[in-house]
């Protein structure tokens, strides 16, 4: 057994309720809490990370058993729904690595609007481009964010490409988190080649050679407070094949760092009791809508060869329109394709090499919230608003044409009113059937804003540094600390507040000691 | 460790699925699938058993109300498993044109898991010409190769 092994506890491990003590416990091990867990353990402090979901190594991910893996990585299985007007799917990583082992590494540095606003409306005073170069460039030297190599591009962002092009839109090549992809197009279900560099491969190797202590399928209940101050977290371990609870840890910390996403992060926050002056604690959730339009080609696309998501059209990123093109497998494929009818297994052998899949990203307004349900569930509901509404619409007209543009000879639009057009003249369509929120069919996998970031405490949850407001030692490091939409998938973002937070912390650790 | 039960879908439920399944979609008589049904059942099960508590009682409960609903759309007193397969799709036409959102909402997420499931088997892969198996192997080589490369210096990515 290596070092690396003996520091990392699955619940097959644990025989009997466990009560450990250290310097700082973090909750979560995605693109938050890995960060903080691994720079704070480099800093010399003892640190504790706790994850609910399982620990993978890259040799665990395959590409034939779509349904055990999105079971044993996402949380629900990525069946997970937000309430509301659309009903909007969305999907978190649940496993060591959180959602950076099921995301696409698009790495993008939080725009420069967005950090001004930030300052100006949230008092964020140094959340400003000179300032964060530091944190955007430790990250992203870390994740090897870079371009991809030419060997592994794919046909499906080529015409992404070509329908940009032709219609002289702006676009960009990403800049991806990887390091040698070679687009084996199986970033949703885990990289079987260990070239995607997920927190589980870039952030959590480091944090164990430096001493630190990590927990997998445990659940964390509840964050101990003693007056004014968190002092530890109590949670169980779970089985692995059941999800029942088995044994109890506690875990007594000077410092508690919840990393468990823009939904767990305020249920768990709110099942601990913690008061917010401002009332915001769950509150202005915001999910980036993600509307697919697909795009049926006479050619073969084969968009399951290569990296997806090599190109994202910019042209109307002003607008907080953002568009890209992600394969996805045959059985994720059908959850979200609008076929009618009871052929759809002929219509699937006869389309799926020769199908588009985009997604238009919107930088929303609309605001959600988080609540504790009945039986300990937690419900997110969102409204969309017309703002949105229009910009979702739009958003779709605009990729379809792209399509049309790059020779498509149908596109299956996410209306449930209208699944299918032809060409492009058919793209008006769209605005003249007078569709209704709830007949539009969203995804998201950008969740944020739930315990969001101001200066002032009547107008946010955490400080500037991500400490709960009125609660000494208790810290928040993921997209819940948000204040608004960025527009942009939020990786990079995440990594560099919570790379910011560490050094918070590690400055200022005797005042917690 | 403690000794737990993997979680099990009730007989009813089951028997509703796979009903669904059969309904939404045709197969031609050349495609063979090798323990279709069970296996189709192993990956709902899977599934919902990932679900939280409510809303893996609310899916069961679901399945039981559309098992029963055929009554209330005029399809006679059978419940949905045992209308005949035309019945069974009219039925389905009816709820997804359904004035209630919570039907048509009910319905979008059995026909979602159904689809799922249903489009992760491999012999349906096959039939479809989809092999990441081969690609991914094809893919992992290569990466090798040009790590390889990296290390003798003859390729700069």
């Amino acid at each position: 057994m290596t070092q690396n092994e003996i520091m990392i506890y699955r619940s097959e491990d644990i025989t009997k309720n466990t009560t450990v003590t250290c310097d700082v416990c973090v909750i979560g091990s995605g693109a938050g809490g890995a960060v903080v867990a691994k720079e704070l353990s480099e800093a010399g402090l003892n640190v504790v990370m706790i994850e609910e979901g399982g620990y993978y190594s890259t040799k665990d991910y395959t590409v034939t058993d779509t349904i055990g893996s999105v079971a044993r990585l996402y949380r629900e299985a990525g069946a997970s729904v937000i309430m509301g007007k659309p009903k909007i799917m969305y999907s978190e990583g649940r496993c060591v690595g959180g959602s950076t082992v099921i995301n696409g590494g698009m790495c993008w540095r939080t725009p420069e609007k967005i950090m001004k606003r930030w300052r100006w409306e949230f008092g964020v005073q140094d959340f400003h481009p000179q300032k964060m170069e530091q944190y955007f460039k430790r990250v992203e030297d870390h994740i090897h964010a870079k371009a991809i190599i030419p060997e592994a591009r794919n046909q499906e962002s080529e015409l992404l490409k070509l329908g940009a092009q032709r219609l002289g839109y702006k676009f960009t090549e990403n800049i991806r988190s990887q390091d040698h992809c070679v687009g084996t197009n199986a970033c949703i279900t885990g990289c079987p080649t260990g070239a995607k560099q997920s927190t589980a491969l870039s952030y959590v190797p480091p944090f164990i050679q430096k001493g630190g202590t990590l927990f997998t399928n445990c659940r964390v209940d509840k964050i101990l407070t003693k007056g004014k101050r968190a002092v530890g977290v109590v949670g169980h371990f779970i089985h692995p094949i059941s999800l029942k609870p088995t044994y109890k840890l506690k875990v007594k910390a000077n410092v508690v760092v919840t990393s468990c996403g823009a939904i767990q992060t305020p249920a768990l926050l709110m099942k601990s009791k913690i008061k917010d002056e401002g009332k915001w604690l769950g509150k202005n959730l915001i999910v980036h809508p993600n509307a697919k339009v697909m795009g049926v080609f006479n050619e073969k696309v084969n968009a399951w060869h290569g990296v997806n998501q090599n190109y994202q059209i910019t042209e109307y990123f002003d607008e907080g329109i953002l568009m890209a093109v992600n394969s996805v497998a045959p059985g994720i494929m059908a959850l979200v394709m609008p076929l009618e009818g009871y052929d759809v297994l002929e219509r699937m052998k006869n389309e799926y090499h020769h199908i588009t899949m985009g997604g238009v990203l919107i930088e929303d307004e609309g605001i959600g919230q988080v609540k504790l349900g009945p039986m300990g569930s937690i419900i997110p509901t969102y409204q969309l608003n017309n703002h949105d509404f229009s910009k979702i619409m739009r958003g779709v007209a605009l990729l379809a044409e792209v399509f049309f543009a790059a020779g498509a000879k149908k596109c299956y639009l996410p209306f449930s009113g209208l699944h299918e057009i032809n060409s492009v003249d058919q793209i008006p369509k769209i605005f003249d059937l007078n569709l209704k929120y709830s007949d539009l069919e969203l995804l998201t996998v950008h969740v944020m804003g739930t315990a969001r970031m101001s200066a002032n405490p009547k107008r946010g949850v955490v400080d500037v540094h991500g400490e709960v407001h009125g609660v000494k030692g208790l810290f928040v490091a993921d997209a819940s600390v948000f204040p608004t939409s960025i527009g942009v998938n939020p990786q990079v973002t995440i990594m560099a507040l919570a790379s910011r937070t560490a050094d918070h912390i590690a400055s200022q650790f005797n005042r917690y000691a | 460790m403690k000794k737990h039960k993997p979680y099990k879908l009730p007989y009813k439920a089951r028997r509703i699925l796979l009903a669904l399944k059969n309904a939404y979609i045709d197969k031609p008589d050349t495609l063979i699938i090798n323990n279709e049904d069970e296996e189709f059942l192993q990956r709902c099960t899977l599934v919902v058993s990932n679900f939280q508590k409510i809303f893996r009682i609310g899916f069961v409960l679901g399945l039981s109300v559309v098992n029963r609903l055929p009554f209330f759309y005029g399809f006679g007193p059978l419940r949905f498993v045992n209308l005949k397969l035309s019945k069974k799709r009219a039925f389905l036409e009816k709820c997804r044109q359904s004035r209630f959102l919570i039907i048509r909402d009910a319905l979008t997420g059995f026909r979602g898991l159904v689809m799922m499931s249903y489009f992760s088997h491999q012999d349906v892969w096959k039939y479809m010409d989809y092999h990441p198996e081969e690609h991914a192997k094809e893919r992992i080589a290569l990466r090798q190769k040009l790590l390889n490369q990296k290390e003798r210096g003859t390729h700069n990515a």
